[in-house]
């Protein structure tokens, strides 16, 4: 498999109380199930991720169940209402319950 | 409205189908993940409740011609901006081998209850979003999306 980046977008800075949009996407093939190897006819067995968490100072703030229906490469666009200066720490994890972070800051400005 | 028992009826009846919806039942990782019926996936989040159809709005290109990547925006901000809080929108694909799309869960510092994402769509059909409420109440809209070339595979 080729390898899984994960990528996030944030604002380096905003304003406290300001709502600011997060894109995130992870390069992911998201198998699921139903496929079928074209050659032998063999069923391509499920390998999914199945969970995102967006957290900032290690509150969920923002989080998917995703089931094999999400497309290939799961690409979120979200909305975060800044309480103050921060990080984030953006979580993937799949049906191994094998996982990938992000961590961002966020300042005031 | 689709008639999903046909189709049932068939893949049922073609075993490597049965199979492949097996497999997806032992890999299913909630209760919800194993309604295998769109009607069952949407009930175990309403659970009865009757959804009204206003402040929620459902995205998507009204032709597809790639099922594999279906664009889809769920807005319900104009209920944030009546006075209510969303905790969750769920998606449901009504005619995908697997209707269940995804839940998306909220905070009070989500913002925004507006989420983009991609998705999957086997053939042309309806796709259904849900909004859940701090109030137990539900939101629901729909919008037909016809494709081209079908994902998911098969």
């Amino acid at each position: 498999m080729a390898t899984i980046r994960p990528k996030v977008r944030v604002p380096k800075t905003a304003a406290k109380g300001d709502v600011i949009l997060i894109k995130t996407l992870i390069s992911h093939p998201m198998e699921s199930g139903v496929r079928k190897n074209s050659k032998t006819g063999e069923l391509i067995p499920r390998d999914i991720i199945n969970r995102f968490e967006a957290s900032f100072e290690g509150e969920t703030f923002f989080s998917v169940t995703m089931h094999p229906a999400i497309s290939a490469d799961p690409y979120f666009a979200f909305h975060f209402k800044v309480p103050g200066p921060g990080s984030f720490l953006f979580k993937w994890t799949d049906d191994a319950g094998k996982d990938w972070t992000v961590s961002k800051s966020l300042a005031l400005g | 409205m689709i008639e999903p028992i046909d189709r049932r009826s068939f893949l049922v009846s073609s075993s490597s189908a049965a199979s492949a919806l097996a497999l997806l039942l032992l890999n299913g990782s909630s209760a919800m993940a194993r309604s295998s019926n769109y009607e069952e996936a949407v009930q175990e989040v309403l659970k009865g409740a009757k959804p009204a159809t206003e402040n929620i709005n459902l995205k998507m290109p009204e032709i597809a011609e790639n099922g594999n990547v279906v664009s889809i925006t769920i807005d319900a901000s104009a209920a944030e901006a009546a006075g209510k809080t969303v905790k969750a929108l769920h998606v449901f694909a009504t005619d995908n081998p697997w209707p269940y799309v995804a839940t998306f869960h909220l905070s009070p510092f989500s913002g925004k209850a507006m989420v983009t994402s991609r998705m999957r769509l086997a053939r042309s059909q309806k796709v259904v979003a849900i909004a859940a409420l701090e109030s137990d109440e539900f939101l629901i809209t729909e919008t037909f999306v016809k494709v081209t070339i079908g994902g998911c595979g098969g």
